[in-house]
């Protein structure tokens, strides 16, 4: 009887250990140390931060130190055949059109995004593009707001001449 | 005769012994063990703010019925010429295989103007955060690979559109974003009035404690008058899930350029989860406020 009893109280020693080891070291796991956040910190903006790389798009095919586009309309022509246009495919039965290529001062390619920043400055060469869908808008972020298309017609994009780098992109409902 | 023994009912004096030796060592050994449970379990408590650490996913069941997507967010009203949060991740962002995207980003916004009524999406904004995006996604900041990127994207009036910038890569998919402290402003670039046509979008980006980065923007041409800061997670995906995420340092600028804390919890505009959202400290005009803390989840 003393025997079974030891082995019994064992066998729960056993269990209630293990119970407790897990849970201290599930938790431990589970909780990051992280240190302390400073707090906020408000300095002027300066525009050279927005001067970010971008997102690697199109492969460069010269060297990036030359004063001239490191890719051409060729490669801008096979990078959408691939992948398409950023926001989201072409409706059922479209066909993406590219409208224009231009290799264009970031300048020139605000203007033609209607004053959108294209995160350069004014004379840095980019290709700014517009294409024709229409588009279902699957990729866009947005608010909750009180309307929103499902489709836009035209799009654009800015890359970085030198790098092939993706600057921004955008569409127009209309 | 003889008469048979009945054997012995009770114990021995070395039994008794052992039975209480057993007996004191299964209380301590139970004391021990719930000591350590107790004690991992309020190292939990603590750490990871309070929150229950469910491994959820899915859709919403009513999503916004114009974008269809999900939304855990609160807003505040009220003319600002600029915002604050701190984006305080514990886990990732996951996404992999989706067409979709989940988010945790800060919106700024005009929702009230008739130039920006009079827009495709009847509001102008800008907004900055961190999403998911697909693989096949040519905005991708992995190309080919479902990855966690910094964004910004503004949708201007006057045929502005709407426009997406790339600002910074944390990884792949499902990422540990744990390490990182995300600050995101957007502000007015000429002053401190809520009306303006320049928009600033600065960030400061920590890893474990060091500054690695601040990439910023510029919301040019936006001639939008700003009445509402929303904070939140964005779904538009059924196969996301997401850590927890903490809105904290919630600010916004007075009229003479003076940042405060947010002081109260706003208003919820959520539909149904997920994502999940809720007031893990709220913000308050009490002494120590600082603009509470908001966790988002998935």
């Amino acid at each position: 009887m003393s025997r079974f009893k030891f082995l019994w109280g064992v066998a729960i020693l056993l269990v209630l250990v293990i119970v407790g080891v897990g849970g201290l070291t599930s938790s431990a796991s589970a909780t990051p140390l992280k240190p302390p956040a400073p707090p906020p910190v408000h300095q002027s903006f300066q525009v050279s931060q927005s001067y970010v790389p971008g997102s690697p798009a199109i492969q460069p095919r010269a060297s990036q130190n030359t004063s001239g586009p490191a890719f051409t309309r060729e490669d801008v022509i096979a990078f959408f055949n691939v992948h398409g246009f950023f926001a989201g495919p072409v409706v059922p039965g479209a066909h993406l059109q590219i409208l224009t290529i231009q290799f264009v001062t970031a300048k020139q390619a605000s203007q033609l995004m209607y004053g959108e920043s294209v995160g350069r400055p004014d004379d840095y060469l980019v290709c700014y593009v517009k294409v024709q869908g229409p588009f279902l808008l699957t990729s866009v972020h947005m608010p909750h707001v009180k309307k929103a298309p499902t489709t836009a017609k035209y799009g654009d994009a800015a890359f970085d001449a030198h790098t092939g780098n993706l600057l921004v992109w955008g569409f127009y409902v209309q | 005769m003889l008469l048979k023994q009945p054997k012995a009912t009770h114990t021995t004096g070395y039994s008794i012994l052992a039975d209480r030796a057993i007996t004191a060592l299964f209380v301590l050994i139970v004391l021990f063990s719930s000591s350590l449970f107790l004690a991992g379990t309020a190292m939990a408590a603590g750490a990871s703010a309070m929150t229950p650490q469910i491994p959820l996913s899915g859709y919403c069941n009513n999503p916004d019925p114009y974008s269809g997507h999900c939304y855990a967010e609160r807003y505040w009203p009220g003319y600002t010429g600029g915002a604050n949060t701190l984006i305080n991740p514990y886990g990732a962002l996951n996404c992999q295989g989706c067409t979709g995207f989940i988010t945790d980003e800060m919106w700024f916004s005009d929702p009230y103007s008739s130039q920006c009524t009079s827009t495709a999406f009847q509001a102008c904004w800008v907004e900055a955060g961190v999403s998911t995006y697909p693989a096949n996604d040519p905005n991708n900041c992995i190309p080919g690979y479902d990855s966690t990127c910094l964004f910004w994207a503004d949708e201007r009036p006057n045929g502005g559109g709407y426009h997406e910038h790339p600002l910074y890569t944390f990884g792949g998919d499902g990422v540990d974003l744990t390490p990182y402290l995300i600050y995101i402003t957007i502000a007015n670039n000429n002053g401190f009035s809520s009306s303006g046509s320049a928009w600033s979008i600065s960030t400061l980006i920590y890893e474990s404690g060091n500054l690695i980065a601040n990439p910023g923007g510029l919301s040019t041409n936006n001639t939008m008058n700003v009445d509402r800061v929303t904070i939140g997670s964005e779904l538009s995906d059924s196969g996301a899930s997401a850590g927890d995420f903490y809105f904290q340092d919630n600010q916004w600028m007075n009229g003479s350029g003076v940042w405060k804390y947010q002081t109260t919890t706003g208003t919820n505009d959520s539909t149904n989860p997920p994502p999940y959202g809720y007031w893990q400290t709220s913000p308050c005009s009490c002494s120590g406020n600082t603009g509470g803390s908001f966790e988002t989840y998935d």
